[in-house]
């Protein structure tokens, strides 16, 4: 069976209880034994950025100023 | 008897004259007399026929000025008419490419505007990222992460 992978990029280095409330978050979605893959990117400012399956959940400071410009 | 023979003479000459000479001048005289009253009335009936000529021409003149009169003056009528009427549809065609020539500039000014507001806002986007991300600190950073992940929670 393959294993389903979660892609996860943050700004800067997650502690381990937000690495822990993202993982349960990608159960909560996904079910168990997902691999989350995380990477840093510096491009995101604040926050982390998570892709599931093809869906996307932002929650980057980069994001939420694109969909702040985006509305004005 | 000499008397008698004269008169006799006389009567004899009387009578040949009457018949032979006079009768016949009286009918060439009272021919030509013909001849003339009818030459007379023959032109007198041709300058007859000349006036009432000369009239009907004054009289055809005077209509045909008359009816070229009218004919300039229609024609006047229809001239001015036709220039009112190319007048006003130059005027109409002036106003409305006028008009397409200002909702032109007015389009492209709209469009200018758009492009320089998108422009505006994607260059103040871009500024913003790169102040906080020299601005904030690694804590701050942190801490915003920390508020983002406790929305998935």
């Amino acid at each position: 069976m393959v294993k389903q992978k979660a892609q996860l990029r943050v700004a800067n280095q997650l502690s381990a209880s937000n690495l822990k409330t993202i993982s349960k978050f990608v159960e909560k979605q996904v079910g168990k034994g997902t691999e989350l893959v995380v990477k840093i990117d510096q491009q995101l400012i604040a926050g982390f950025k998570l892709t599931i399956n093809g869906v996307e959940y932002d929650h980057s400071l980069s994001g939420s100023l694109e969909r702040l410009a985006q509305v004005i | 008897m000499q008397v008698l023979f004269q008169a006799v003479n006389f009567g004899v000459i009387f009578f040949v004259l009457t018949k032979f000479l006079y009768k016949p001048i009286q009918k060439v005289l009272d021919e030509r007399a013909l001849k003339i009253n009818d030459g007379l009335k023959a032109a007198e009936a041709n300058l007859k026929a000349q006036s009432d000529l000369e009239e009907t021409k004054k009289k055809a003149v005077a209509k045909a000025r008359r009816e070229a009169a009218k004919l300039v003056s229609a024609a006047e009528v229809t001239a001015k008419a036709k220039a009112a009427e190319v007048l006003k549809k130059a005027r109409a065609e002036a106003k409305k490419e006028a008009e397409g020539i200002v909702n032109s500039a007015k389009a492209s000014l709209k469009d200018q505007e758009k492009k320089m507001a998108s422009s505006l806002k994607d260059l103040t986007i871009a500024t913003t990222k790169k102040l906080l991300s020299d601005s904030l600190s690694a804590k701050e950073i942190t801490s915003i992460t920390n508020s983002m992940v406790k929305k998935l929670a």
